[in-house]
Order: structure tokens, then C-alpha cells, then sequence
């Protein structure tokens, strides 16, 4: 059975092929991290190796670093052997990734089961002439990540991509049957051009330029990110100047930037990171799928299957909702790892933009405005400013509670107690107002909207016919108030599953649910 | 019309509060001997007493509250449960989306013959909570139903769509072959 697969490659089957061989640096770079460090955390055995260097014995040396190396060799076996004895077979409608290591595993997915098939690059993998070949499943269980990587050569991983992909359609065919096999055979052969080859530079509906790609880095980068790096950076300094002053130890100086440099470090990479991965975005839409293609460094070839859409959202960055600019992405199952939240399917752009790109990605949509939903009743701030007082007022009486166990509570410590609360709750009065602006419901015989947010907004477009459920809530201070709050369930990964509604009246949540019961 | 749950169910909800209670009231008093017996405790630590008086009191009332607000509708569309004691979440559920069906019933359940049915959807599960043991059935057995012939329809409505899309497609492809050929022509 285990066979190389290449010489199946053009054949109707592919049989016990292998990751490529880079699987093994890709999977050892974290192994080889540890190995690093504990060679250099441990003094003694490097002390020891070199008194035995010094005096001429190699063997004792390398015994003295034997325990790093037998890890590191032992790890170095282990990765090689998963990846020797991990074969993927694509056969009879089913993608098998057979593992025959220690503990033996076969995953069979069916391929009715495969909602998307993405590739992507990383750095590594560019030089390397690799694409890392994501299957993601229908599975709920398991939509927070992605199902099935295999790390192929481009070749390799197009020819399994175009296999999955015709059997998804033979599939697609035979269950259609009779019902219209005039038109199914045509346009099998048009779909077998397509599947065959990737999508043609000047084949994308939506090409952005590089002064769009950069107006997008500007305006969609979250101004909260930004202000964290300044915040980090600004410690930083401060410790520099402050252990200058004080004539702090070089090493003591280290120590103490160390950690604001270090989140500043991630969030800046992170924001990065996010503009590299938008370069070069293009978008097309062929049939029932729509292709994404973008990235800089890592390279990312995504297809989301509109049938798979369960809502759509439009995003604004503080930036963004001052100047009218706000991106699209799709909510739906799988995706990418980081693209949990939903892909991205458009770059910001004004409304007008926005709407003539949807027009060729998804014209069976109709896009709304941003300012679609209707702002919740007055009531829902006077709720929001009563729960948050009588939370913080727990807060503080347990606290208090927590101190006159031990001792008698003082003046002082009651006052601060009473200062840091009404602090606390003037923050909540602030932040539950900007969130008061940013919400909305709104609802027509179709879908509902729903949007979001403090300093930047997001409307998110949701079909009745993709809602699962739809559960009301209220609580003691709504009920007097006549209000209540809702949750939409969609099938989505779990940053998206739940959609939450402001309070809003109860006579809107009635309306919802006579609309929500129509559709079914 | 909401239907109400059988008084079985008050009882089973007492009998699971007072356990739960209990519980809580071990784990408080185990918390005030500690306190008791270290020094510098003020004489506050008594009131982790009155918590467990507050907890047994609470856990006898709402029970009451909980049966009184706990309605729940099935109809041939939808499962419509309301339940909650301070905070009173209404679920709907439309059959068509069901996914999976399950009944369970733990010692207690199965003490006042009462059942679980947890109904799934792509979206996740909703408990309908105190549900007789032969009404569970019924409805377990009426969903299944309910499920497998929605199934059936769905993927006949979804092939059925599918068709109407590569129909379109065709003739959209030859409409616009049309037009190159059009053009070529008056070009030449």
C-alpha cells in the first residue's frame, strides 16, 4: 500500500503519499528551541564537557552532554518516524491519513464532509517551494481549527487539492440524479478547467492596488493595538532613564525592560503581521465558491464556499468609522488558524466601493449600510449604569468583608475601597455608554443585523434560514425596565457562534421571533 | 399553549437544591472551623453561618420559583422552552435545523421518573429539563421522525437549487460566448 503516490498522481486514486520531507524541520523547530536552551541553562555539564576537552577526553565530554543530546536525538527520531510513517491515501470518495507510529491512527474523513480546501505558505515554505494543503470539515466539534495539514511540494499539493476537489463534485452530481443531468455533464468540463488550474492573475474580480493594501494597513490597524505598543514602549524608556539616573547595573536595566519590551515586541509583530497578510489581496468568484488569494510572507490561497456563508461582517476601526471605511469578512466554518473570526473577504473601502466588489464576489447578497440597526431604547443605559453599580457594589462589600475577617477595617482603607469603586464603575458608565452608540438590531423579513462595539463597530448580517436558535434573556432589572436581550446561535467557530443583542424592547424581540418562526 | 411541568419535577428540584446546598454548607462550615480556630479573626467570620442559612433559605424557595416560570411548547415547527429563576432565558429551536436527539436521565431523574432531552443543532444544544419519562419518549421519537424527513427534503431542495445554479451558469457561459463570437464578427 505504501507506495511513493507520485506515479498515481495523474490516475483517479492517490495512494500512501507522504508529507515532504521539510514536514520534518517544520515540526522540529520547537524541539530544537528546548534542546538550545537546555544546553544553555545547564553551566555545569558545559563547565564539565570543557574541563574534559582540556584535558583530552572526548568521550567524557560528550558524555557530559550526553542528556541534551539523547533528547534531542530521541526527538529527532520521534519527528522522523511520524513523518516516515504517515501516509495520506485520497480513494473512493474518502481522504485517509494513516499514522503507524507508536500509537496507531487512522482519521478517515469523507469527502462529502470537506467544506474547504485552502493552501498557504509560510516563509519557510516559500524558499522551500512547499504549500501546506488545509482541509477543514463540516464538523462543529472541530471548528476552531483546522481538521487535516499536509505539507507538500506545489505540485504534490495541487494534485491532491484538484483530486478532493473533482470527487466533492462527482458527489455533488450523483446526488443531484435525475433531477437535472441535462447541464450537470456541460458543466462538469468547465469545472474540471477550473480545478485543474489556479486562478489566473487576471482572472480576479477584485485586485487591490498597493495604495489601497497600504490605506487599508492605516486604516484598519485597531488604534487600541497601537496605543498598547505606546503605552509598553513609553515603560521602556521611562526604565532606561530612571536606571540611568539611579546608576542601575546594565543587567538590572535589561531586566526591567524586559517585559514591556516584550508585549510591545508581540503587539507590534502582530500588527505586522496583519498588514503583510494582506498584501496583494485579490478575490474572485467562480460558481459556487469565491477565491481569496493574499499575503506577503506567508502566503494564503483560501475558497469559501458561499453555500457555507452563515453571515457576513463588516468591520470599522475607530479610524475606519470616522472616515466611512469598513472591510467584509465571512463567517463561516474552518478557515484559517488566525481567521477564526471569520474571513476576510473584502479590504475597507467606502460604502460605495464596498458595494460594487460585493456585487461581483456575492451579488445574491444585499448590502446593508452600516447604520442599518436602530440604537437600543434610552432604558438599556439606565440598565446597563444599575447592573454595573450593583456588581461593583458586591465587589466592594466582599472586599470589605474579606478584610474585617482579619481586622478591623479603618477609615483609610474603607475610603479607598469606596474611591477605587466609583472608579471602577465611572469606567463601566464610560465603556457601557461607547457601547450603547456602537449597538443595534435591526430586522427584516430576511435577515437580521446586528452591530457592535466601543471606538471601532461591526454590523453583522445574519440570514433567518442560518440561525440555529434564538434564545431571550432577561433578567430582574430588564423585566422592570420592559427589556430584554438576545442571542442568535449560529454554525460557526467559537468566537462567532454566539451573536449577542443589546437590550433592546421587549416588543422588538417579539417582532424578531414572529419573523424567526415565518422562515420555518 | 405553554405546558406546565409535572409537580414531580417541583420535587426532584427540591431534593437537588437541598443536596446542592448541603454540599455548599459543608465546604462554608469547613472554611469558618479554619477561620475560627486562627488567630487575629474577628468575630465577622460568624457570618459565614448566616451564608449557609441564606444558601439552605434560597435553595428552598426557588425551586418553587423555578416551576412556577418553567413552560415549555412543542409544536410540529419548533421547541420553545422558557425557564430560569432571576434571569429567565426563553430558547426556540426550529425543528428543521435538529442535527441529533438524545434522552438521559441520571439516579435522581429516574428516582421521580423524570427525564433530559438534549436536542442538538449545528449551533450547539438546548436542555428541556423535568420532562416525564413516557412524554420524553414521545417526543424523542416524534423529533427523530421530524429530523429524518426534514433530512430527506433538505437534500432533495439542496440538489434542486444546485441544478436551477449550473443551469444559470450554462447559459450564462453561452450568452457570453454569444457576445465574443458578436464581437469577433463585427470586428472582422
Amino acid at each position: 500500500m505504501e507506495n511513493n503516490g507520485k506515479e498515481n498522481m495523474e490516475l483517479d486514486e492517490i495512494v500512501g503519499l507522504r508529507n515532504h520531507f521539510t514536514y520534518i524541520f517544520e515540526e522540529m523547530w520547537g524541539i530544537i528551541m528546548v534542546a538550545v536552551l537546555m544546553l544553555f541553562s545547564s553551566d555545569d555539564s558545559f563547565k564539565l564537557a570543557y574541563e574534559f576537552l582540556k584535558s583530552g577526553n572526548l568521550i567524557g565530554a560528550l558524555m557530559a552532554l550526553g542528556i541534551t543530546f539523547l533528547v534531542l536525538g530521541l526527538a529527532c527520531l520521534w519527528v522522523f518516524l511520524r513523518w516516515y510513517k504517515t501516509t495520506i491515501t485520497v480513494k473512493d470518495g474518502t481522504v485517509t491519513i494513516a499514522r503507524r507510529t507508536l500509537n496507531q491512527s487512522v482519521n478517515s474523513i469523507a469527502v462529502q464532509n470537506i467544506s474547504n480546501i485552502n493552501m498557504e505558505q509560510n516563509f519557510f515554505e516559500i524558499i522551500m517551494g512547499t504549500y501546506k494543503l488545509k482541509l477543514d470539515t463540516n464538523s462543529l466539534s472541530t471548528a476552531e481549527s483546522t481538521d487535516v495539514k499536509i505539507v507538500l511540494k506545489k505540485r504534490d499539493a495541487y494534485a491532491v487539492k484538484n483530486l478532493i476537489m473533482r470527487m466533492m463534485k462527482e458527489i455533488q452530481s450523483d446526488e443531484q440524479g435525475d433531477i437535472s443531468n441535462e447541464g450537470v455533464n456541460d458543466i462538469n468540463s468547465e469545472m474540471q478547467l477550473d480545478l485543474m488550474e489556479d486562478v489566473k492573475e487576471d482572472e480576479y474580480d477584485v485586485i487591490y492596488t498597493d495604495s489601497e493594501i497600504i490605506r487599508n494597513c492605516i486604516i484598519d490597524t485597531p488604534i487600541s493595538g497601537v496605543v498598547w505598543v505606546l503605552i509598553f514602549i513609553a515603560l521602556a524608556v521611562f526604565a532606561i532613564v530612571d536606571g540611568i539616573k539611579t546608576a542601575s547595573g546594565f543587567f538590572s536595566i535589561i531586566t526591567t525592560i524586559f517585559i514591556p519590551i516584550l508585549f510591545a515586541g508581540s503587539m507590534l509583530s502582530a500588527i505586522i503581521k496583519d498588514w503583510l497578510s494582506d498584501y496583494n489581496f485579490r478575490a474572485r468568484r467562480f460558481q459556487d465558491k469565491i477565491y481569496v488569494s493574499c499575503g506577503l510572507l506567508k502566503k494564503k490561497k483560501y475558497a469559501v464556499p458561499v453555500n457555507k456563508i452563515n453571515a457576513l461582517k463588516y468591520s470599522s476601526t475607530f479610524i475606519g468609522r470616522i472616515l466611512g471605511y469598513y472591510s467584509v469578512k465571512t463567517i463561516n466554518v474552518g478557515g484559517e488558524d488566525e481567521d477564526v473570526d471569520g474571513m476576510k473577504l473584502l479590504l475597507v473601502g467606502k460604502a460605495s466601493d464596498i458595494r460594487s466588489k460585493m456585487a461581483l464576489l456575492l451579488p445574491e447578497c444585499q448590502i446593508p449600510d452600516m447604520t442599518v440597526c436602530k440604537r437600543p431604547p434610552k432604558r438599556t443605559l439606565v440598565k446597563a449604569y444599575i447592573t454595573a453599580l450593583i456588581y461593583i457594589l458586591i465587589f466592594a462589600v466582599s472586599v470589605m468583608f474579606g478584610i474585617v475577617i482579619f481586622a478591623p477595617l479603618n477609615k483609610d482603607d474603607a475610603l479607598w475601597i469606596l474611591l477605587a469603586s466609583i472608579g471602577l464603575w465611572l469606567l463601566v458608565v464610560l465603556w457601557r455608554t461607547l457601547f450603547y452608540f456602537a449597538s443595534g438590531f435591526n430586522t427584516d423579513g430576511k435577515e437580521v443585523f446586528i452591530s457592535r462595539g466601543t471606538f471601532g463597530k461591526e454590523l453583522v448580517q445574519i440570514p433567518y434560514e442560518k440561525i440555529q436558535y434564538i434564545s431571550i434573556r432577561q433578567g430582574p432589572v430588564e423585566r422592570r425596565l420592559k427589556l430584554a436581550r438576545g442571542v442568535i446561535t449560529i454554525l460557526a467557530s467559537v468566537a462567532s457562534r454566539i451573536q449577542n443583542i443589546a437590550a433592546f424592547d421587549v416588543e422588538d424581540y417579539d417582532i424578531l421571533m414572529e419573523k424567526f418562526e415565518k422562515t420555518f | 399553549m405553554y405546558e406546565k411541568l409535572n409537580k414531580k419535577a417541583r420535587s426532584l428540584m427540591l431534593v437537588s437544591e437541598i443536596i446542592l446546598c448541603t454540599v455548599l454548607a459543608f465546604v462554608l462550615l469547613a472554611v469558618w472551623l479554619l477561620l475560627k480556630q486562627s488567630e487575629g479573626v474577628t468575630g465577622w467570620v460568624n457570618l459565614l453561618l448566616a451564608a449557609i442559612a441564606v444558601c439552605y433559605a434560597a435553595g428552598i424557595i426557588t425551586p418553587f420559583i423555578r416551576y412556577e416560570r418553567y413552560r415549555y411548547r412543542f409544536t410540529d415547527e419548533e421547541i420553545d422552552v422558557k425557564e430560569g429563576v432571576l434571569f429567565v432565558t426563553r430558547n426556540v429551536v426550529p425543528i428543521e435545523r435538529l442535527h441529533k436527539i438524545s434522552m438521559h436521565s441520571g439516579p435522581l431523574d429516574r428516582m421521580f421518573g423524570l427525564s433530559k432531552v438534549v436536542v442538538t443543532t449545528a449551533g450547539g444544544d438546548v436542555l428541556i429539563r423535568f420532562l416525564e419519562q413516557q412524554k420524553a419518549e414521545e417526543l424523542v421519537g416524534h423529533l427523530k421522525n421530524r429530523i429524518n424527513s426534514y433530512a430527506v427534503e433538505s437534500r432533495r431542495m439542496e440538489a434542486e437549487k444546485r441544478a436551477q445554479m449550473q443551469q444559470q451558469y450554462s447559459l450564462q457561459k453561452e450568452a457570453g460566448q454569444d457576445l465574443k463570437q458578436q464581437g469577433q464578427t463585427s470586428q472582422e
